[in-house]
């Protein structure tokens, strides 16, 4: 597995269809209350429930994701799908697994696509998403 | 009874938001954070809103109108056409676009975005949910 001098993963190394590392990820009462106040989101039935914000999961799982990954500042992420399967509690030990579907370069834009999936403890999906991410060309592939 | 309009959110964005949610995601991209950089580096020419917080306001009007539905199914699709800087105001929309019946459940396809205060679409995209007979027969 090809690293770059910042300990992530060169993106010159990586094809569609490359795995991502799997890592585990949890939710505490606090992150659930600051991700909350950061999108100002009045919602009450996630503490009534104990049910993780759909979107802070997804966000969470994005940045899992890039953060492996040598990525230039001008990164831009461009389009984002996500499928709330089944809500997720407080607490609970999830696990992501993450594979490249696009990393390629189009005349002045490089894409890199991501397809994840997080999975609860049972290793049922809960989440499933796909991002798409365009980087300055120069600190890219090319 | 099935909203063919979902209830608009409005929202202005700040830096002081850009910055908690740099925080609350762990994305410190300096496009999102550092002026000088956004300024000399960028088309942009200044700072932009993180897309997922913007995408944020989307699920929150979709749980707003459907709540447990939302969180057991939903999907969303944004594309982030625009950037939104600090100081805009953004608007969602959501309107229905198709409908059927899948079992217990009606599914229900929406078009949905946000726009800026120009007007202008900064996302746009589509969310699905399935929702029970039960609750949309009221």
């Amino acid at each position: 597995m090809q690293h770059n001098d910042d300990g992530k993963r060169a993106l010159q190394a990586l094809s569609p269809g490359d795995a991502l590392l799997t890592s585990s990820m949890a939710f505490t009462w606090k992150e659930i209350e600051e991700y909350l106040e950061a999108v100002e989101d009045p919602q009450t039935l996630y503490w009534e429930r104990q049910v993780v914000p759909p979107m802070a999961l997804a966000t969470r799982a994005i940045r899992e994701l890039l953060s492996q990954l040598s990525l230039p500042p001008g990164s831009v992420h461009i389009a984002q799908d996500v499928e709330f399967v089944a809500p997720c509690r407080f607490g609970t030990a999830l696990t992501l697994e993450g594979r490249l579907f696009q990393n390629a370069v189009r005349g002045p834009m490089h894409f890199l696509g991501i397809t994840f999936d997080v999975h609860d403890p049972q290793g049922t999906v809960i989440l499933r998403g796909k991002s798409t991410v365009i980087l300055p060309v120069s600190a890219g592939t090319r | 009874m099935i909203p063919g309009e979902l209830p608009q959110l409005q929202k202005r964005v700040t830096q002081e938001q850009v910055e908690r949610y740099a925080q609350a995601s762990g994305d410190f991209n300096p496009l999102h954070t550092d002026p000088e950089y956004a300024a000399a580096t960028t088309s942009y020419g200044r700072n932009i809103a993180h897309g997922m917080l913007v995408m944020a306001f989307l699920s929150e009007m979709m749980a707003a109108a459907f709540l447990d539905a939302w969180l057991s199914g939903g999907k969303l699709q944004a594309r982030f056409r625009a950037p939104v800087y600090p100081g805009d105001t953004v608007t969602t929309f959501g309107a229905i676009k198709s409908q059927r019946e899948a079992g217990e459940t009606v599914h229900l396809e929406y078009i949905v975005g946000c726009r800026n205060q120009d007007g202008g679409e900064v996302v746009t995209g589509e969310a699905t949910v399935d929702v029970p007979f039960s609750a949309v027969e009221r």
